[in-house]
């Protein structure tokens, strides 16, 4: 068969198909399609795909590749596989392969023609769009429009009208890179036509606000020194509000493939909330101290600036040579700061840390980082709902480290934060450089509430803690509470048993103890919850994340109420478009 | 190997046979003790117009042996005349001389009798009786007799001294920031990059002729010390030749033939000197920091397969002894006019040490529990000290001399440390094994000339200049840890430090050129000395270090369970393994200059017989800078501090002559502390040595010592002594230490405080036992105790962290004795010491976060000497010495916690010394 692209002069010739078939895109027709459909027409995608380009930005002209992994985990139902360029400024979506506004499926079909379904089979970074290209047997031309673009693989249902499962890949097309200034005092607005260049310490101060557009690209250079941070002072603002279309996204400069942990700094933002140290601020490491690099204070309403829909992606170098830097490092940050939809992704040391102050968050997720999901310490009192953590078998520590204080375990107020509805996933091995891996693991006299919890796959249990004894008398003072637990497979490797008992630390075992507590050792029942690059983490039928008993939030105008189940995500992938899972060797060329 | 080929050469020309004798001796003012310059010497009425004291009072003759009688004379004083000096083939007998002012005696003419050799430690006291400052010394002869190997352990001896971390010297109770070194009258730079001072068993021994603390300031001196000066002097001229050759074994109880832990190092490691073993590989870029990006994957792999690939520590089964080989030489040519003395010395000295070691927390309402706690703290260090002196001195006549003194000591520690416990700071059970190899040494060469001007009513003009180099190096420190599994094992933890290796290196300089000029001047019964002269101090100090970390990228591809050698093997250097990564921060990199001008007047005035006021100003402009820039990085900012001041720093001293034996000394000066440069710099510092990082305070002031001192002291016979001080000294903006939290760790900072006070009574006695009873005539004791009591003013208000608001200063012990005892019975060639050294609690640790501060407790130390000459007259002598018999358990406590705990063992040594002449 041949295909013909409008705007791009391509052949595939009768390669094509061909080679479809051989990749494990086999069509079907329609008969055969509805006979494998039977009667389950609202049938989900069992598949896993993902699709990356070679670039995270380009400017207009340049050669886009696109490559795609696809494993059908013996998914039996027929697809239309439908291909498109999305501008996200405007909407406008180009399809693929013909460059058409109409949709069509990858063989050009629109509408009219009919959508030819395939059967998935399994292929790993095969070339989609670029030479030899499965779909464009040419690289695309990136076109002259500025700001950010999505192309976006769908699988829909055999007759093409119902989307079933997408794959994303957002870049930003930009006219120019921009080095940001060391300090930023006058406010400022960055706009996604650019590529935003951290070299270096950027500190936002003096009464400035920093505001980034939805869509725009920063990238962190490693190897300067001190190294690449996006610093919000106590005197500065941060607001990056993306949206799901177009998150605003903070990266690595190195190519896709070397992209490293600790390739730049990470992002933050310091405030002038209470801290529980008695002098009432500190000074952040790796930089000369001044007024304006303390945080801690009085205001526990301090507005470190409005995130949303932000990622954060292969942060961590050294501040300093014992510091490395977490994706997102809130010091003092008060209960004005806005923060939802984050992603912190391949990060050296925490996804997200808390440094005392009150600041609330949620929708969080952390993929792949190298230390802890969840950290908290100097008297962090902020609330958190809905939050997906999971590790890989790189490495990692910890789902929550939660400390009060570490050179005063009474130090007051103390860390009490307040946390529901988190899924943590684990990489079912030791720590990395803490032994005792466990999904939760409280110390130094950490308290707060820790609720509908959802954990699989670590290393070394569900709960554990040092400083025991205070942790018995946090859970008789009621300042430390734990329920709606649900956890399976959480120390397998050092032979601990699928039961409440052996998951749990003795000094936390009196929080099961009446009968009205809830804690479930039991398969959890995702749908790919280890499939990285793709996973989903909502619950297969049956599974025991609405069924298992969960603990209503307060219902205190933060808490959403209708989060009636245990972990992070309910029927709703509120993951879909703007982050990504895509692990890093998956997408080496 | 210059300096002993030199020695050979001397004694290979001096091997003619001795008929003649020597006469040595000093011509002082009997008042003042200043020297005489220009005194003429009459040998037995013989007039020799070019036998004249020189510019120190000095002078030297040759003589047949016999009987002689020496005549002095010297304008404005009574002549003097020394009846009966014998002159003995081959030795040398002293024949110093006081001559008193005409206008301030009645009497026409003094003869004094003098024996044999005098002691030397006699002239030191004497020269004490008549210094115009305050001063503790040690002659030669006294630090032979201790067991010390290096000048900071026989300072330990001196009244009021005692040292902490084994080189810093502490005078009444006042730290390194209140100290400075001087070599042969230069001030030396510092081999270490957190201090301020030279650590001082740099200095090994045998080199050092003379040690004096200087515990008053005069403008003569620089002004930046308020505790004490330590003034150290390499070996001095032989009045004839010498040479001599040492060698020492020790024996220590708790290493020599026991388990020691080493590691595989470079061939030449005994000697203290890397053979290039642990030298930067060639491969890696010395004009590039190693960045992601720069290089690729493969690069990274080359670079991280290009280091040695060795970690872990190999035991010894049965550890050598120590030993120690020296040799001195000396002689004078050409009648005298060249003098040539040097001395090699080498030690080789290992050290085991199984330490305690813990860190305590606050867990809520000051309630100490332990944090990190290591039972098992295991250091093995291996120290090779080479030594070298060579001076020369020329004499044209007795007014002009010329000296050249060159000095290079080298201290290296090869070092296995191995440590297991838990570590609170990430509650893991952790194994460390860290591989170090330090150099340190100090090369410093002086000339100096001092002319005594008789035309010019003996004006003498000295002049200095001396270029001194410290230079630390460590090379390839390495240090992994592993961390006990919940399977029982010990496997590989990715912490900070582990996969670490690290190189760095310290330039430390001083150029210092000074000059002085005195006039006598006399006027019936006053007598002066007007003295003026400058110093500049011009230090340049340059640091570099490099830092390189292994990075596990996938673990899974990795068995952290194989020993260290294995996981950080060649196999496992890859790119999705271990890869290497610099990382150096932007502040291993400084250039630091302190520039010191200072110039003086001062007047040193006798006022009759009884009365000596020594007073004058001193101007110091100091100016001190620091930039850190790294070189290797684009585009780098550099940070800079500096701070300048300008001081006026004047002292008075007045001594009060009750007698010819008995002084009353009254002493006001006022002195400066002025910050380091790295206390000034805003940026932070990440320890090289360990420890807490530092961030220096830009706003910090130089702190202003007033220092009282009143001393009342009494010579009665010989080398006795009995001495009474008080000194008070009020600081004002002192710069104390502070510490200041960040989210991962305390750091260090600076601060001047509102005000300290230190304070503290001085006794000193040496003395014969005979006047109990003629048996006890062969035993002399002396002992001197020191009672320091300060105070400290925290402004807690601002630092809330800290927990005490008012405490000692640190470092200081409230009581310091030490108790010497001497034997000796020449009819049975032997002599004996013993010496008891015991230092009282002293704060070493500032507690925060409501944690008590740290103390040490109590030190107490037991020496004995035994030496028994084979040979008559001491050409030939073997000693015995047994160091720390009281096995000192030295230990550390917090709340009720101890916090450090370690004994060192008891060292047994046998030596025998050889002189050739």
């Amino acid at each position: 068969m041949r295909i013909t692209i409008a705007t791009l002069v391509v052949c595939l010739g009768a390669a094509s198909a061909q080679s479809f078939a051989q990749t494990g895109f086999s069509e079907v027709n329609a008969e055969e399609a509805q006979a494998l459909v039977g009667n389950n027409v609202n049938y989900d995608a069992r598949a896993a795909m993902y699709i990356w380009a070679d670039r995270i930005s380009y400017q207009p002209g340049q050669a886009l590749t696109l490559r795609m992994t696809m494993k059908s985990n013996d998914d039996p139902y027929p697809y239309t596989v439908v291909a498109y360029r999305q501008n996200n400024q405007d909407g406008v979506k180009t399809y693929l392969p013909k460059g058409t506004s109409e949709p069509t499926d990858i063989f050009g079909n629109g509408v009219e023609q009919g959508f030819r379904a395939v059967k998935l089979g399994s292929f790993a970074k095969a070339v989609m769009v670029g030479a030899n290209g499965l779909l464009l047997n040419q690289a695309l031309s990136v076109p002259n429009e500025l700001g950010m673009h999505t192309i976006v693989v769908q699988l829909r249902d055999y007759t093409g009208t119902r989307i079933i499962k997408s794959a994303y890949f957002k870049f930003g097309v930009v006219s120019a890179t921009e080095d940001l200034p060391s300090v930023i005092s006058a406010n400022r607005y960055l706009t996604n036509d650019k590529l935003y260049r951290i070299n270096g310490i950027v500190q936002v101060r003096g009464g400035a606000t920093l505001s980034i557009q939805p869509g725009t690209l920063l990238v962190g250079t490693p190897g300067s020194q001190p190294p690449s941070v996006l610093l919000i002072t106590n005197t500065g603002r941060l607001d990056a509000i993306g949206t799901q279309a177009r998150p605003i996204i903070m990266t690595s400069s190195q190519p896709i493939g070397s992209r490293q942990r600790g390739d730049w700094g990470g992002l933050i933002m310091l405030g002038k909330a209470i801290v529980n140290d008695p002098g009432g601020a500190l000074n952040i490491e790796g930089l000369p101290d001044s007024p304006d690099t303390m945080y801690g204070g009085t205001n526990d309403d301090h507005d470190c600036g409005a995130l949303r829909y932000l990622r954060v992606e292969f942060a961590g170098a050294l501040l300093r040579p014992n510091e490395e830097t977490n994706s997102f490092t809130w010091g003092a940050c008060g209960k004005l700061t806005q923060s939802s939809y984050l992603q912190a992704h391949y990060g050296l040391d925490d996804a997200f840390e808390w440094f005392g102050g009150s600041n609330d968050a949620k929708y969080l997720v952390g993929t792949y980082t190298a230390d802890d999901y969840l950290d908290f310490q100097i008297g962090y009192r902020g609330r958190v709902q809905h939050a997906i953590m999971v590790a890989n078998a790189d490495r990692s520590n910890r789902g929550i480290e939660g400390d009060n204080y570490e050179r005063d375990f009474a130090a007051t107020p103390a860390s009490k934060p307040q946390m529901y509805n988190l899924t943590f996933a684990g990489s079912d091995s030791d720590g990395f450089d803490e032994t005792d891996a466990a999904a939760i693991y409280l110390r130094r006299g950490a308290q707060g509430t820790f609720n509908n919890i959802l954990a699989y796959n670590w290393g070394t249990g569900t709960v554990s803690g040092a400083n025991t004894d205070l942790l018995t008398a946090a859970i008789g003072n009621k300042t430390l509470s734990m329920d709606g637990l649900l956890f399976f497979d959480n120390g397998k490797h050092s032979g601990k048993a699928n039961t409440v008992a052996a998951q749990l630390i003795a000094a936390v075992a009196p929080l099961v103890g009446n009968g009205l507590r809830n804690f479930h050792a039991q398969d959890v029942k995702l749908r790919r919850p280890l499939e990285y690059s793709d996973p989903d983490f909502r619950p297969q039928p049956g599974s025991p994340v609405f069924s298992a008993r969960w603990i209503q939030p307060p219902d205190d105008g933060f808490f959403d109420q209708w989060a009636t189940w245990i972990g992070g995500m309910g029927l709703v992938n509120w993951t879909e478009e703007w982050t990504t899972f895509l692990q890093e060797e998956d997408i080496k060329p | 190997m210059y300096i002993l080929s030199s020695l050979l050469l001397l004694v290979s020309s001096t091997l003619a046979a001795q008929t003649t004798g020597t006469v040595i001796g000093s011509v002082f003012d009997a008042n003042t003790g200043r020297p005489i310059v220009g005194a003429t010497i009459a040998v037995d009425g013989h007039t020799d117009t070019s036998l004249k004291t020189n510019p120190s009072g000095g002078f030297q003759l040759t003589l047949s042996p016999g009987k002689y009688k020496l005549r002095y004379t010297a304008e404005n004083y009574v002549d003097t005349t020394v009846d009966e000096v014998e002159v003995k083939a081959g030795e040398v007998t002293d024949a110093s001389a006081v001559m008193p002012l005409k206008g301030t005696t009645t009497t026409v003419e003094v003869v004094e009798k003098v024996g044999a050799v005098a002691a030397n430690a006699e002239a030191a006291l004497s020269e004490r009786k008549l210094s115009g400052v305050v001063s503790d010394s040690m002659s030669a002869e006294e630090i032979r007799n201790t067991v010390a190997s290096d000048a900071a352990g026989a300072l330990e001896k001196v009244t009021g001294v005692s040292i902490v971390d084994n080189g810093y010297v502490y005078v009444r109770g006042l730290g390194e920031r209140y100290s400075a070194t001087m070599l042969n009258n230069a001030m030396v730079p510092t081999t270490e990059p957190e201090r301020r001072v030279v650590p001082l068993d740099l200095f090994p021994s045998s080199l050092i002729d003379s040690i004096k603390v200087l515990k008053t300031y005069s403008p003569d001196l620089p002004g930046e010390f308020s505790g004490g000066l330590v003034q150290l002097g390499t070996i001095e001229f032989p009045t004839q030749k010498v040479f001599r050759v040492s060698i020492n074994y020790g024996f220590n109880t708790v290493t020599s033939f026991q388990r020691f832990n080493g590691y595989a190092g470079g061939g030449t490691d005994f000697f203290g000197f890397d053979d290039g073993t642990r030298g930067l590989p060639s491969a890696i870029p010395t004009d590039n920091r190693l960045f992601v990006g720069r290089y690729s994957d493969q690069q990274f792999q080359q670079f991280g397969r290009s280091f040695s690939n060795n970690w872990e520590a190999a035991p010894i089964n049965s550890m050598r002894p120590a030993q120690t080989y020296s040799v001195v030489g000396g002689n004078s040519f050409w009648k005298g006019k060249l003098g040539v003395v040097g001395a090699i010395t080498f030690t080789n000295h290992p050290q085991r040490t199984d330490e305690l070691q813990r860190f305590l927390v606050n867990s809520g309402g000051g309630r100490a529990r332990i944090f990190t706690d290591y039972p098992d703290f295991q250091s093995n260090v291996e120290a090779a000290k080479l030594g070298g002196v060579l001076n020369l001195a020329y004499r044209f006549n007795s007014s002009h001399k010329i000296v050249v003194r060159n000095t290079l000591t080298r201290d290296t520690d090869k070092e296995a440390r191995i440590f297991r416990g838990l570590n609170g700071g990430n509650d893991n059970i952790v194994e460390s094994t860290r591989l170090r190899f330090i150099e340190r040494s100090m090369l410093s060469t002086g000339v100096e000339g001092e002319h005594a001007l008789q035309k010019l009513g003996n004006v003498v003009a000295h002049w200095q200049f001396t270029y001194s180099k410290s230079m630390r190096d460590e090379p390839d420190m390495r240090e992994s840890i592993r961390g006990l599994q919940a399977n029982g094992n010990y496997s590989y933890l990715n912490l900070p430090e582990s996969g670490l290796r690290f190189f760095n290196n310290l330039h430390d300089r001083i150029y210092e050129p000074q000059a002085d000029i005195s006039k006598p001047f006399f006027k019936g019964p006053v007598s002066g000395l007007f003295k003026v002269g400058f110093r500049s101090t011009i230090r340049r100090r340059d640091f570099e270090a490099r830092r390189f970390r292994y990075f596990p990228v996938r673990a899974q591809t990795i068995d952290f369970s194989k020993p260290t050698n294995q996981v950080l093997g060649e196999s496992n250097i890859r790119p999705d393994g271990f890869v290497l990564r610099e990382i150096t921060r932007a502040t291993d990199s400084y250039d630091a200059t302190t520039d010191i001008y200072g110039g003086f007047a001062m007047v040193d005035l006798a006022l009759g017989r009884r009365w000596r006021l020594i007073s004058g100003v001193r101007v110091e402009d100091a100016q001190i800078n620091v930039i850190t820039l790294d070189p290797l990085v684009p585009n780098g900012r550099p940070t800079s501090a500096m701070l300048n001041n300008r001081d006026p720093l004047p002292a008075a001293n007045v001594i009060y002559q009750v007698s010819g034996r008995q002084n009353i000394r009254f002493g006001y000066s006022r002195t400066v502390n002025r910050p380091d440069f790295r206390e000034l710099s805003p940026f932070e510092f990440t320890n090289v040595v360990g420890g807490y990082s530092t961030v220096g305070n830009p706003d910090l002031q130089r702190a202003v010592i007033d220092n009282f001192d009143i001393r009342w002291e009494y010579f009665p016979k010989g080398n006795q002594i009995i001495a009474v001080s008080y000194f008070y000294k009020k600081f004002k903006d002192p710069i104390e230490q502070i510490y200041r939290p960040t989210a991962s760790e305390l750091r260090q900072s600076f601060l001047n405080v509102d005000g300290a006070i230190n304070q503290g009574v001085e006794l000193e006695l040496r003395k014969s036992l005979s006047f109990v009873g003629a048996p006890l005539r062969q035993f002399m004791v002396g002992t001197n105790l020191t009672f320091v009591d300060s105070n400290v003013n925290i402004p807690v208000e601002r630092f809330p962290q800290l927990t005490s608001r008012n405490r000692p200063l640190v470092g200081q012990s409230r009581f310091i004795y030490n108790v010497i005892g001497e034997w000796a019975r020449p009819s049975w060639r032997s002599n004996a010491r013993f010496y008891l050294n015991s230092v009282s609690r002293r704060l070493t640790d500032v507690g925060t976060f409501q944690l008590p501060d740290v103390y040490q407790e109590r030190n107490t130390f037991l020496d004995f000497v035994y030496q028994y000459d084979i040979k008559e007259n001491g050409k030939w002598s073997l000693r015995f010495s047994a160091e720390n018999l009281t096995d000192n358990n030295y230990r550390w406590r917090q709340a009720d916690f101890l916090v450090r705990n370690f004994r060192i063992g008891r060292t047994f040594s046998v030596g025998t010394s050889v002189s050739i002449f």
